[in-house]
């Protein structure tokens, strides 16, 4: 437990159009390690934040390759090298046949990768948050918006962040102490 | 909000000329084309008609569809799709050479199909007469015009309620009557034009191989249409968009959708093409490889691969990654090229039965260029009279808001 220093900084918002320019004016003066909880989506708030687009879809896209691949081996390794069967007088491998198999790997591959990067990326699965606790947040899933800064930012001051915190309209700013119950 | 016409300005002087051009160049060859060999400027004929009302018919399903769907975004876009249905004065006259020209399209207009001359010594297979009997009922003369005339009452029906409606609304503000009548009109409309397309792809097309048959065709027919059309409205709005025309309606969100619709249906169309291949492949029936034989041999395999790569494998890389689909220049090159490989798709089906051998000449290209011109000309004439955009609808500010 490091003394003195919070888990993170969280302020509350009302009103939508103000968390935006909240989120723009983070963004602008530097913050890097701060998020906002939202009871519903808002469009157009990971720009107003500056988040960086995902790697996911490369992700997903390698996924569906490796999978093209190993489909491509399986069909032609098992069928044209390793037990050699004649069926109906086909080819033991050909493109024809092996496209199914191919088209399905891919997907399952792209599939697969996709949602185990997902959790990763998401770094889940969590089993506790140490902002779960708090009151305020727990109008996040109601009806109020939530930012947190982080205290892993480097720009983070706890004197300092709780200041801009009001600056920018946030109510309730408050402190939350990691493991703190 | 006041009626975005287009009139006098030089996108569309520019419509203009390029249709007056292909309509010139297109009519001189076809002339030409006509008078050394009939039945060769008939077959073009045939590819560049289907393309041709592919496009038109195919814009009023799109309108139908977003309709049916209520689909908030493409509010901004839809009425593109709807001035494709210009040309179905286009459409309906063009059936006329079809009909004239019959005996020497179809093998089925004769009484006994081996008096049909096309395609060189003993082109069809030797079943053709047994098949023949069978078809007959369904393959004659008379129940083709019936099923011409039909399909003609179902477009004209589908363009005064689906396409008028939608552009009488467009001085009328705060009027939704329109808007009321096709949201319930679209969903049967959509049936129709189901039914109508994958029939005529049937009898403009399939029927030439007449011994031939593929439950699949009338999907193949429709997914060629579908991303031909999605490519030529995302070109025509890309131009509209580089122009500056539309700047108030028109932002990246609704070219993402646009390429991404073009970017699934290219896929849809191969999977389409490919289940076809596959099951005919694996089957081995003489009747049905017969089809397939001939498009794999004397040169018309090229057809086949520049389809293959130039309709599925370039649009599925080029359109891939999420921020190409914003930029209008992705959405022109891709669009031309789905619309390149979908005229080499048709002619890949179509010119095959009149010759063994590759045969690809001017001919084909000059009755495609007169189609196109024609259709381009009736697009440029819409342009001209009613709105570029569909500004009364309902649903046009939540496509001016939304985000993707």
């Amino acid at each position: 437990m490091s003394n003195n220093q919070p888990f993170a900084i969280l302020g509350n918002f009302t009103d939508v159009n103000v968390l935006f320019h909240a989120a723009e004016k983070t963004r602008d003066a530097g913050y890097q390690d701060f998020d906002i909880y939202t009871p519903y989506p808002v469009h157009g708030l990971d720009k107003a934040m500056g988040v960086k687009r995902t790697i996911l879809p490369h992700i997903s896209f390698w996924g569906g390759i490796v999978g093209l691949i190993s489909a491509v081996l399986l069909m032609w390794w098992t069928g044209a090298v390793d037990y050699k069967l004649s069926i109906g007088g086909k080819p033991f491998f050909a493109v024809e046949f092996g496209m199914p198999v191919m088209f399905e790997l891919t997907i399952l591959l792209t599939a697969l990768a996709t949602f185990f990067a997902l959790w990763g990326l998401c770094k889940l699965p969590r089993w506790y948050n140490e902002l779960q606790h708090d009151a305020g947040f727990q109008r996040a899933t109601d009806d109020q918006f939530v930012m947190a800064i982080f205290s892993t930012d480097q720009r983070f001051s706890t004197e300092n962040t709780r200041k801009f915190l009001s600056e920018i309209g946030a109510d309730d700013v408050r402190s939350v102490n990691s493991g703190a119950i | 909000m006041n009626p975005v016409k287009l009139t006098d300005t030089p996108f569309l002087k520019k419509l203009q000329m390029f249709s007056f051009a292909l309509i010139g160049i297109g009519a001189i060859g076809t002339a030409v084309a006509f008078f050394t060999d009939a039945q060769r400027a008939l077959a073009g004929y045939v590819v560049a008609f289907s393309y041709v009302f592919g496009l038109g018919v195919t814009g009023m399903f799109f309108s139908a569809l977003q309709y049916a769907v209520r689909a908030g975004w493409s509010a901004a876009v839809r009425r593109i799709a709807e001035l494709f249905a210009e040309s179905i004065w286009l459409i309906i006259v063009g059936f006329l050479p079809i009909i004239f020209g019959m005996k020497q399209l179809f093998p089925w207009a004769w009484e006994n199909p081996a008096q049909w001359t096309g395609g060189g010594e003993g082109y069809h297979g030797h079943s053709l007469h047994l098949i023949h009997e069978k078809q007959q009922d369904f393959l004659n003369p008379e129940f083709f015009y019936v099923r011409v005339v039909l399909y003609i009452l179902i477009w004209v029906a589908m363009y005064f309620v689906i396409v008028r409606n939608s552009i009488k609304q467009d001085n009328l503000p705060n009027d939704f009557r329109g808007t009321r009548i096709n949201l319930k009109r679209s969903a049967p409309f959509i049936i129709l034009y189901a039914l109508s397309t994958t029939f005529a792809g049937f009898d403009l097309l399939m029927s030439l191989e007449t011994t031939w048959f593929s439950t699949m065709f009338g999907v193949y027919f429709f997914s060629g249409n579908f991303v031909a059309t999605l490519s030529l409205v995302g070109i025509i709005l890309a131009a509209l968009q580089r122009g500056g025309y539309l700047k108030n309606y028109l932002r990246g969100e609704h070219f993402h959708d646009i390429g991404r619709l073009m970017f699934a249906f290219s896929i849809f169309f191969a999977y389409i093409a490919f289940s076809q291949y596959m099951l005919i492949w694996y089957s081995n029936i003489p009747e049905e490889t017969e089809y397939f034989l001939k498009r794999i041999n004397g040169g018309w395999e090229y057809f086949g691969y520049f389809t293959v790569f130039f309709h599925f494998v370039v649009p599925f890389f080029l359109l891939l990654r999420q921020d190409v689909k914003r930029k209008t220049g992705f959405i022109i090159v891709g669009g031309l090229i789905i619309l390149t490989a979908h005229f080499i798709d048709l002619s890949w089906v179509v010119l095959p039965v009149f010759s063994k051998h590759l045969r690809f000449g001017y001919q084909e290209i000059c009755t495609f260029s007169l189609m196109m011109g024609l259709f381009l000309f009736f697009v440029a004439s819409g342009f001209r009279k009613y709105s570029a955009v569909a500004v009364n609808d309902p649903y046009i500010k939540e496509s001016l808001e939304y985000s993707a």
